[in-house]
């Protein structure tokens, strides 16, 4: 009955660190391609921790840096595009993860030679995109399924 | 992994619905009485308010005054000589103060009857000692008048008072009146301006329970031939075989109990303000001066002795010399009737407490909190008027059956519940239900709503964490609550008087009979037996009492929701 | 994902709104931590997580189960969690081993007795097995607790202050061992406390709630601390420093110096808010920034201590300070003292109207 959620703490090479589950879908096709790719993006760079190959961090981290910011971007057109009214409030929260991303391009940096700065730089990664990037988004997503919905009608 | 989406809640809700119809069960007999008291139907209203209803009324309001200031007075006093003042035998006074309420008001009233009535002992010794032959040659107090029936009910329900204002006086009193007294205030003026304010809601909720008690009583005035709202009920049911009226007696009468609920609530609204500090002080121990002394121990003592101790001699001489083996058979089958009624109720009355507050306690919201308020009503309610409306209700309940019965299957059912054991145990449940609940309740409230959180979570549901965690948690205390209800239906009389089956006695019954045609020796051991039974809550609340005294441990650790530290 | 999601979640007590489209995600094998005052909401939070409180908006799902959404209602019995109560919530009336296996009924009884005792050995308490609870010191009934709620294996652990009953030596120790304890099992949990210092101890994530029933910061503890975004997480570690002033060529020009006041208007009204360990003084005063100081009163707390100053020279000329430097503070020594301030400890934030 109780599933043993006990599993070894470095995820096997098959298994993805993180994936878009049901419970973190807009149900906006454009937008969640893209929270699939940064999530692809990420299980690159876990995948390279997981396998000794840290070094590759330096350059897989700013392909999750530059693309986030253009998903920004196309995000933000998409809000105000169709006028949602706290676009602007989600403009800023966007603006203030500047910081978290200059943070895991340090820690990036470091994961080579050290140990606890790429397992920081996998943790920060996970939860910079599952709790601060997606789960933001889900606070518009009943607003911009319907409004597609009825853009798409129109 | 994934279960499919599911609305699991529901469930819970059977716990929500037995609450709830338990309470309405227990507020259909009252219903039923003011249904019946506004659409009468042989309308006598005009003819009781033109003849008797004055009378009701001032009777009861006299009756009620006089036991209210004659417990006032015994109870504040002896609780206070008792806290606060050092005097010979205090230890002993301090549980012993209860003995009395062991004693229901009618048997008192039928032993003083017996001893003092005019061919009793006294008034025969008298005679003999001064050489007066005829009841002109002096004066004696007539026992059966208001004035006996006073006496007789404070002598019994003082303790009430007593217990309520001990308490506070240890909770609260103790500390600010050193203060006062510190202050340079004397101890009478410190008495009066700071331990009696402070002890006054707690004073009141007893003196209220004390009231509710004389409007319930039936036996006293019937003997006394006091005619108060109980008796008149009675007269005009069963003498005058008229049931509107009854129940339009009943409604007048549920007017002076709202009175007395209202005031009630209104001191224990007052109250919270006061109950800040819960920590027990050392007790002042304000020894007596020489006299004093022994005038505070004769204080104490005296209520103990008429009370109690008196009234338990003479019935015990009258079963010695009384005492007759085919009667004694007799007593013990209506022994049998009564513990078989009493469990019955107490077993009934705790298994829907625990329904009850379990789920309040698990479901929450005002619905179910009011629930349980309602289902405990049912204490203040006389039983008088109780039994009109468990009649009615079962009456007509017994005869739809009856009536369907007829129609559809062509045969008369005849009264199904009318007069029966399930009558009496129906109208025991309602009224004393509150005593189960209130004791679960108390109980249940100790056990910190995270236990229910932690076996929940752990897997259990609501009725597993029920049965493994809470019962075992509260058990002392259903054993408490069974035998409060237990205790208190051996007791009863007015219901039991109305509601039981032809020629069934019990021995509250069995006593009220042979007593009203003056055969007290032939009921004492039956009276006895009842008086024993009543000692068992007293002994409960000694220990209590013995626990809560100050320097002395808290209560089991069972009941104890966890602490930091072991 | 494995792990915690909550979206969205609302909660109010009749008209009270505690809790405001609260959001959080709790991967498998992280620690979260809550932190916010008392009454904000916290304990609610855990509850509508474990089902014991009715969810009224939002959704919560636990390893894509969703247990609680509009219309569904999952009861706690069926979610695997683990929860730990602030009191423990331990059963009296079972022996330690008892109520260690009370989550186990699942299991035959050999099973149940292994895994009980496993987990026992966990935290260090097979010892104590057949002791009943109010035998057991705080720290002692707070691994028994730890133990009861981790032996079913839980989808989700929930800890409400779970050390806030123990005293401070304690504390230290008992928290080193759950975040160890919790860490080997890999689970993902989420903890509720009042203490900035024991969040920042445990989280490998920190969500900073404020009064209004809503998040106000989520980041690494390193992110509370250093970027508190507004005055009142920066405020959540103890008390700070104020100099107020008016923003010139994008900084505000004070006794220590010009400091930065980084996206605030030339014009603007600011505070800069200065951590007591962001003072550091010197008694040469050759560094840039170097302020001189009198020395008012020095309080030696252990580890370090509190010095209260009072500046001599230039625009904040006779304002008073504290500085929190390491150790003891010579107040006999009688020579001079200046202070600077270290910019990574300055915090600028608009002054309200
Ligand atoms: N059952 C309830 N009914 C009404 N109000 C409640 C109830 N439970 C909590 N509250 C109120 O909701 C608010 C949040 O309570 P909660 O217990 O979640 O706070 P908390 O953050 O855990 O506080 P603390 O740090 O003191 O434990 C408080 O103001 C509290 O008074
Ligand atoms: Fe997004
Ligand atoms: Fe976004
Ligand atoms: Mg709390």
């Amino acid at each position: 009955m109780f599933s043993p959620i006990l599993k070894n703490n470095k995820p096997t090479e098959s298994f993805d660190m993180v994936e878009i589950t049901q419970s973190f879908k807009i149900e906006v096709e454009a937008i969640d391609a893209d929270h699939r790719r940064l999530v692809e993006i990420i299980n690159e760079i876990t995948d390279a921790i997981d396998d000794g190959r840290a070094e590759e961090c330096v350059a897989l981290v700013p392909n999750f840096v530059e693309f986030s910011q253009q998903h920004f971007e196309r995000e933000e057109a998409l809000l105000t595009k169709h006028a949602y009214p706290l676009a602007e409030k989600h403009r800023q929260h966007h603006v203030g993860l500047t910081d978290k991303m200059k943070t895991i391009q340090a820690l990036s940096e470091r994961a080579a030679h050290s140990q606890p700065a790429a397992d920081a730089l996998r943790k920060e990664l996970v939860f910079i995109l599952m709790d601060d990037v997606i789960n933001e988004d889900l606070a518009f997503k009943s607003f911009l399924v319907k409004a597609e919905a009825e853009g798409g009608a129109g | 992994m994934t279960k499919p989406w599911r609305q699991s809640w529901g469930r819970l809700d059977l716990w929500a619905v037995g609450t709830v119809v338990f309470a309405v069960i227990s507020a259909v007999p009252v219903m039923a009485v003011i249904y019946l008291a506004l659409t009468p139907g042989d309308n006598i209203w005009p003819h009781l308010v033109s003849t008797v209803l004055g009378g009701y009324i001032a009777t009861t309001i006299t009756l009620m005054v006089g036991v209210g200031s004659g417990t006032l007075v015994l109870g504040v006093g002896s609780a206070w000589l008792v806290t606060m003042c050092r005097f010979p035998g205090r230890r002993l006074f301090e549980w012993g103060m209860l003995l009395p309420m062991a004693m229901p008001a009618y048997i008192v009233a039928y032993v003083y009857t017996d001893i003092l009535e005019f061919a009793g002992p006294v008034q025969g010794a008298l005679r003999e000692v001064f050489g007066w032959s005829s009841k002109r040659d002096y004066w004696f107090p007539e026992i059966r008048s208001l004035g006996g029936a006073i006496t007789m009910m404070t002598l019994v329900l003082y303790p009430y008072v007593y217990l309520l204002s001990r308490a506070a006086f240890l909770e609260q009193s103790v500390g600010v009146f050193e203060a006062s007294r510190s202050l340079g205030r004397g101890p009478w003026r410190s008495f009066f301006t700071v331990a009696l304010p402070l002890a006054r809601p707690a004073i009141i909720i007893g003196l209220y329970l004390v009231l509710m008690e004389t409007l319930n009583d039936y036996g006293t005035v019937d003997f006394f031939a006091v005619n108060t709202f109980s008796l008149g009920i009675f007269d005009v049911w069963m003498n005058m075989n008229n049931v509107s009226g009854a129940a339009q007696l009943a409604t007048v009468m549920l007017v002076f109990v709202a009175v007395l609920v209202l005031g009630e609530r209104y001191a224990r609204r007052k109250q919270r303000f006061h109950n800040t500090s819960t920590k027990m002080q050392p007790l002042p121990g304000f020894p007596l001066s020489g006299a004093l002394r022994y005038l505070a121990t004769a204080g104490c003592l005296l209520p103990i002795l008429l009370g109690f101790v008196l009234p338990t001699l003479v019935l015990l001489a009258y079963a010695h010399r009384h005492y007759d083996a085919e009667l004694t058979a007799e007593i013990l089958g209506h022994a049998g009737n009564s513990v078989k009624l009493s469990v019955l109720a107490g077993a009934i009355a705790v298994v829907i407490a625990i329904v009850m507050t379990y789920g309040a306690r698990i479901k929450g919201g005002p619905l179910l909190t009011a629930a349980n308020r309602i289902a405990a009503m049912g204490y203040a309610i006389p039983g008088a008027v109780l039994a009109v409306g468990v009649l009615v209700v079962l009456g007509g309940l017994d005869n739809s059956i009856d009536d369907f019965a007829r129609r559809h299957f062509g045969l008369s059912t005849g009264l199904l519940f009318s007069g029966t054991i399930a009558a009496v145990t129906f109208g025991y449940l309602v009224r004393f239900l509150a005593l189960s609940l209130g004791t679960v309740e108390a109980s249940l409230g100790k056990v910190t709503p995270s236990m229910d959180g932690a076996s929940r979570s752990l897997g259990r549901g609501a009725f597993a964490t029920m049965r493994l965690v809470h019962l075992p948690l509260i058990r002392a205390s259903v054993l408490t609550a069974v035998l409060l209800v237990f205790v208190d239906c051996m007791k009863e009389l007015p219901m039991t008087v109305i509601l039981r089956p032809f020629n069934f006695q019990t021995l509250a019954t069995f006593v009220h009979q042979y007593a009203s045609d003056e055969q007290l020796g032939e009921a004492a051991l039956a009276a006895l037996s009842i008086v024993g039974v009543g000692v068992l809550p007293v002994i409960l609340l000694s220990l209590t009492i013995a626990r809560s005294r100050p320097g002395h441990g808290a209560e089991p650790a069972a009941a104890q929701p966890i602490g930091r530290e072991a | 994902m494995q792990g915690l999601h909550m979206v969205g979640v609302r909660h109010a007590y009749g008209r009270t709104q505690v809790l405001n489209d609260i959001s959080l995600t709790v991967p498998a094998g992280e620690l979260v931590c809550l932190l916010g005052p008392s009454g904000c909401g916290k304990t609610t939070l855990l509850r509508i997580a474990a089902g014991m409180e009715r969810l009224q908006g939002g959704s919560v799902t636990i390893d894509e189960q969703v247990v609680a959404a509009p219309n569904v209602q999952v009861p706690p019995e069926e979610r695997q969690i683990g929860f730990m109560f602030q009191d423990y919530a331990l059963f009296p009336h079972l022996s330690v081993f008892d109520n260690v296996a009370f989550g186990l009924f699942r299991l035959d009884q050999g099973a149940a007795r292994t895994r009980a005792m496993e987990v026992l050995e966990q935290v260090g308490m097979t010892h104590h097995a057949d002791k009943h609870p109010h035998l057991l010191s705080g720290g002692q009934q707070q691994r028994v607790a730890l133990a009861r709620a981790l032996a079913p294996k839980p989808r989700l652990v929930l800890l409400d202050e779970p050390f806030a009953g123990l005293d401070t030596n304690m504390r230290a120790r008992v928290r080193q061992q759950t975040l160890s304890v919790l860490k080997q099992t890999n689970v993902a949990t989420l903890m509720v406390t009042h203490d900035p210092r024991e969040a920042m101890f445990m989280a490998d994530r920190i969500k900073v709630m404020g009064e209004n029933g809503q998040i106000l910061q989520s980041g690494r503890p390193e992110d509370i601390y250093y970027n508190p975004v507004e005055e009142y997480v920066a405020r959540l570690f103890g008390p700070m420093n104020m100099i107020k002033g008016t923003v010139r060529n994008g900084a505000l020009e004070t006794s220590f110096g010009v400091l930065s006041v980084n996206g605030q208007d030339d014009g603007a009204a600011v505070r800069l808010l200065i951590r007591p360990e962001g003072i550091n003084l010197s008694s040469n005063g050759d560094q840039p920034g170097d302020t001189p100081v009198e020395v008012i009163s020095a309080h030696l707390l252990g580890d370090s201590s509190i010095v209260r100053i009072r500046i001599r020279d230039g625009i904040n000329s006779g304002a008073e300070f504290q500085a929190r430097i390491p150790g003891a503070f010579d107040l006999m020594g009688g020579g001079r003292t200046w202070a600077r301030v270290d910019p990574a400890h300055v915090f600028p934030y608009p002054q309200e109207q």
